[in-house]
């Protein structure tokens, strides 16, 4: 961008572009590296958090890391839209596809830091379950959320028809998707049993077995839900390279593995990748055909969630689970479902536009 | 030319990075007001609501206590609030309950100046007496450690890496002359 924006920039007022623009992956490697800084700097923060509690001061170290790589990423897009501005692109069209969205929520983000500090005046710090639900924070989960889906976004717009990605092309989304993975654990922390609460284990177990199910269970099918939505996004337009979900799932452990310190999560979703690749390969799901696609919806969960209580059996982690037969093998086919209604909406037909059904109506007219 | 434009937008980024600690330094709040919590809200015990706000760290612990009664009232004057505290580790450290008597600091609050002493589960057993009835309750609270200071170049090296990182990223690119954006092609 540097070089052509200077060429964009030198001599008299340029003509108006009105072309759209695609970011190259030097611009999406940029983005994707601070983005990871991010979500690191948030995973500390939650680490920190769990280790010893509400914030303590106000200038909290744990916070630097995460506010400056999102105000990068702010200064990046900003830089990027005025140069384009003054090199004769629209506003609306002056950000490449897949960014423009997630300039705003820079800009959100850093509203919500100023809420989040206004709300610590006047009702103290967040304490546990708190931090994760407190509205300035959900304010930025959410914009934490679209910054980091940009380079994905990216991807998709510049996508080829129906061809494999080459793992150079995938390799800044092995980054850009676990991020993204990230920023949807973070507000569900408290839910999530791989890498949080496993209620199935003799050592978590509650006082009511009605309350062990509900709890594991309920966290099964949300951190399902949450897991499968982003994967199938992804894998409904691109192609990915082969061991590409490894990859994605290798990176998440290791993000989140900042704030757990438990090598068990490593282990666990590094299975779970090369299950799901397998699975990918024989599969082949892909939003052309939806029965694949709804296939792998379905089947996804159920290796994810077999690995996950074969692993606690191996190794009888935490004393092993207490979890009956028909309670465990039952909650892994439901979760089953909940990955399979998920590819079901996802692999609906897309409903036709004003201006779509206009151009379809002339058509027919001729 | 180039080098210019480049220097400017480098400058541009290393000052929005280097105005972070001073933005977030600026929320100079009352740090002890923060700190202070709703550690619980109207917990019953036997005709009464128990309201806990306070500060829970290792050896810097305050907790107010507020009594109500059933009905919303404040309970009334009269009635006297004991409190046992015991670190859930009790039986492995082999340590006792040590029980403090409160007198109210006004109205229906009390304030509770704990000796916790360690981090971690710790169970308050209050008992409440007086004319509104009696109550008795068992509530856990978690206490926290206070975090180390951390080291000067931990918060620096937080700041200074994104910063690097675009500013190393674009100098090799503008060295590469690698472009950062094209055209969508029709």
């Amino acid at each position: 961008m540097l070089t052509q924006m200077s060429r964009f920039v030198v001599g008299t007022v340029p003509a108006k572009r009105t072309e759209k623009i695609h970011s190259t992956l030097g611009f999406d490697w940029i983005y994707t590296l601070l983005g990871v800084l991010a979500i690191v700097g948030i995973w500390l923060d939650v680490w920190s958090h769990t280790s010893f509690g509400p914030d303590q001061t106000v200038f909290n170290e744990y916070h630097l890391l995460f506010y400056t790589s999102v105000a990068m990423q702010g200064a990046l897009l900003f830089y990027t839209l005025v140069m384009n501005m003054r090199a004769g692109y629209g506003w609306q069209n002056a950000l490449p596809l897949g960014y423009g969205l997630s300039f705003l929520a820079t800009l959100t983000f850093g509203a919500a830091g100023g809420l989040d500090l206004i709300g610590h005046a006047l009702f103290g710090f967040e304490t546990g379950f708190e931090a994760l639900i407190s509205p300035s924070h959900n304010l930025l989960f959410a914009s934490i959320f679209i910054i980091s889906v940009a380079p994905v976004r990216a991807a998709l717009f510049r996508r080829k028809a129906d061809k494999k990605l080459s793992w150079r092309a995938f390799l800044p989304l092995t980054l850009a998707v676990p991020s993204l993975l990230s920023t949807i654990s973070f507000p569900l922390l408290s839910y999530t049993i791989i890498g949080g609460s496993s209620w199935a284990v003799q050592a978590a177990r509650t006082s009511s077995d009605q309350q062990g199910y509900s709890l594991g269970i309920m966290g099964m099918f949300i951190q399902t839900a949450a897991t499968l939505a982003i994967l199938l996004w992804v894998i409904r337009t691109l192609r990915l390279p082969l061991g590409g979900l490894t990859a994605i799932m290798v990176v998440y452990s290791l993000q989140t593995v900042v704030a757990s310190r438990s090598i068990h999560t490593i282990i666990l979703w590094a299975l779970i990748g090369v299950a799901f690749d397998i699975a990918y390969q024989i599969i082949k799901p892909h939003a052309s055909d939806p029965l694949r696609f709804r296939v792998f919806g379905f089947v996804a969960p159920l290796i994810m969630w077999l690995l996950y209580y074969g692993y606690l059996i191996v190794t009888n982690f935490g004393g092993g689970i207490w979890y009956t037969y028909y309670v465990w093998l039952g909650s892994i086919v439901q979760a089953g479902v909940v990955g399979l209604a998920i590819a079901y909406f996802l692999s609906l037909p897309c409903l036709p536009t004003a201006q779509t059904a206009e151009r379809s109506v002339r058509d027919e007219n001729q | 030319m180039k080098i210019s434009r480049l220097l400017v937008a480098l400058a541009l980024i290393v000052l929005v990075g280097l105005s972070v600690p001073g933005v977030v330094s600026a929320q100079a709040e009352d740090e002890s007001r923060a700190l202070y919590e709703n550690i619980t809200n109207n917990y019953p015990a036997g005709a009464y609501f128990v309201t806990i706000n306070g500060k829970r760290f290792v050896n810097e612990s305050v907790l107010d206590i507020t009594l109500t009664t059933k009905d919303g009232k404040p309970a009334p004057a009269g009635t006297s609030l004991a409190v046992e505290t015991l670190p859930a580790s009790a039986t492995k450290d082999n340590r006792t309950a040590r029980t403090y008597e409160l007198q109210p600091t006004g109205g229906n609050s009390y304030r509770l100046t704990p000796d916790f002493d360690a981090a971690g589960r710790w169970n308050l057993k209050l008992n409440i007496a007086g004319p509104a009835g009696t109550g008795q309750t068992d509530l856990g609270i978690r206490v926290y450690p206070r975090r180390p200071e951390a080291p000067f170049w931990f918060g620096w090296t937080q700041i200074l890496l994104p910063v690097v990182l675009v500013g190393g990223l674009l100098a090799v690119y503008q060295w590469r002359r690698v472009k950062l954006i094209q055209p969508v092609a029709n």
